[in-house]
């Protein structure tokens, strides 16, 4: 009775550790970069979702199309009405895993460069995706950050000819995140 | 000669009013949220309901508008450059996610305040998003 109420209570112990694991935020910033002959254009939100769960070294990001600013605000409507069609596919989302994960110690600051594999969805078109990613510990939050390209033509989005100058083919992505844990 | 010379005024004049809109267009300016008036006037709580009960036809009806909210100050959050707050909807999960136009709004405002903010509705993630958000009383 004694051992079954030990084994209970060390189960209890291993599902709280289990649930501290997880790190979130809702304003994570996420930013593309086009460099292109005409003219580079740039785009930042800064209210995109993620959720690491450090337990299992899986991570998941979401963004509202909508929610992109940029410089110049044709550029945004075209960006959301032709190339995005952001009425019909308002949000993009990635899905992954941190390769060869053997668990990170959230009690220790420190920098740790993992690589990501998951896959991405644009404009209803999902593609395989993996990039180098940091993550920080420190005192007890998370900072993570990584940049990656993504073609625009994986994506079956198209690019009229009268612009294609003015848009690069690779698009540079950013995500920059600070997480808290997620208090149950 | 003097056909000639008026369908070329025609033509030269078409190119410059041509060039002049384009032009126009390319550098036309965001929308003044400070100026435009709200589409809808609508409670935190309403409007995450809303988008809850049906996020396809709360997307026709919300996205890209301008939405005057009114709500209680959750949290607020800063990240570097970027300034948002949350409204308290009555859901402990979900919020109205504020990303303000100018961080210096934060002056006006503490956290369990009620609020009224104008924003641009950009969809429903965990929280519904405005950006571009300003404080309005």
């Amino acid at each position: 009775m004694k051992t079954i109420a030990i084994l209970f209570f060390a189960f209890f112990l291993l599902a709280i550790q289990t649930d501290a694991q997880i790190y979130y935020t809702r304003t994570a910033k996420v930013t593309f970069f086009s460099e292109a002959p005409m003219e580079n254009i740039e785009a930042h939100n800064g209210t995109a979702n993620m959720v690491i769960d450090f337990s299992k070294g899986s991570i998941e990001s979401a963004v509202l199309i909508k929610g992109f600013k940029f410089e110049k605000a044709l550029m945004q409507e075209h960006f959301n009405e032709n190339y995005m069609e952001s009425h019909k596919y308002p949000k993009s989302v990635f899905v992954g895993q941190i390769t060869d994960y053997n668990g990170i110690d959230l009690e220790v600051n420190g920098n740790h460069e993992v690589n990501v594999k998951g896959e991405i969805t644009i404009h209803g078109v999902t593609q395989p995706l993996t990039t180098p990613a940091t993550i920080k510990v420190k005192d007890g939050s998370v900072q993570t950050h990584c940049k990656f390209t993504v073609e625009v033509a994986d994506f079956d989005i198209s690019i009229p000819g009268v612009v294609r100058d003015n848009i690069a083919k690779e698009i540079e992505v950013t995500i920059d995140a600070n997480l808290n844990r997620l208090e149950q | 000669m003097k056909k000639k010379l008026i369908i070329g005024l025609v033509i030269a004049a078409a190119f410059l009013i041509g060039g002049v809109y384009g032009y126009m267009q390319y550098n036309k300016p965001h929308l003044d949220i400070g100026k435009a008036t709200a589409d809808y006037n609508i409670d935190a709580k309403d409007l995450l309901e809303d988008f809850q009960k049906d996020e396809v036809a709360a997307g026709e009806k919300y996205l890209d508008k301008v939405l005057l909210v009114n709500g209680e100050v959750k949290k607020i959050s800063i990240q570097d450059e970027k300034t948002s707050i949350m409204l308290k909807t009555g859901d402990p999960l979900s919020s109205i996610l504020c990303e303000l136009e100018d961080p210096g709004d934060l002056e006006k405002i503490s956290q369990g305040q009620q609020i009224q903010i104008k924003g641009v509705c950009s969809g429903m993630l965990m929280d519904v998003v405005l950006v571009r958000s300003i404080v309005v009383n």
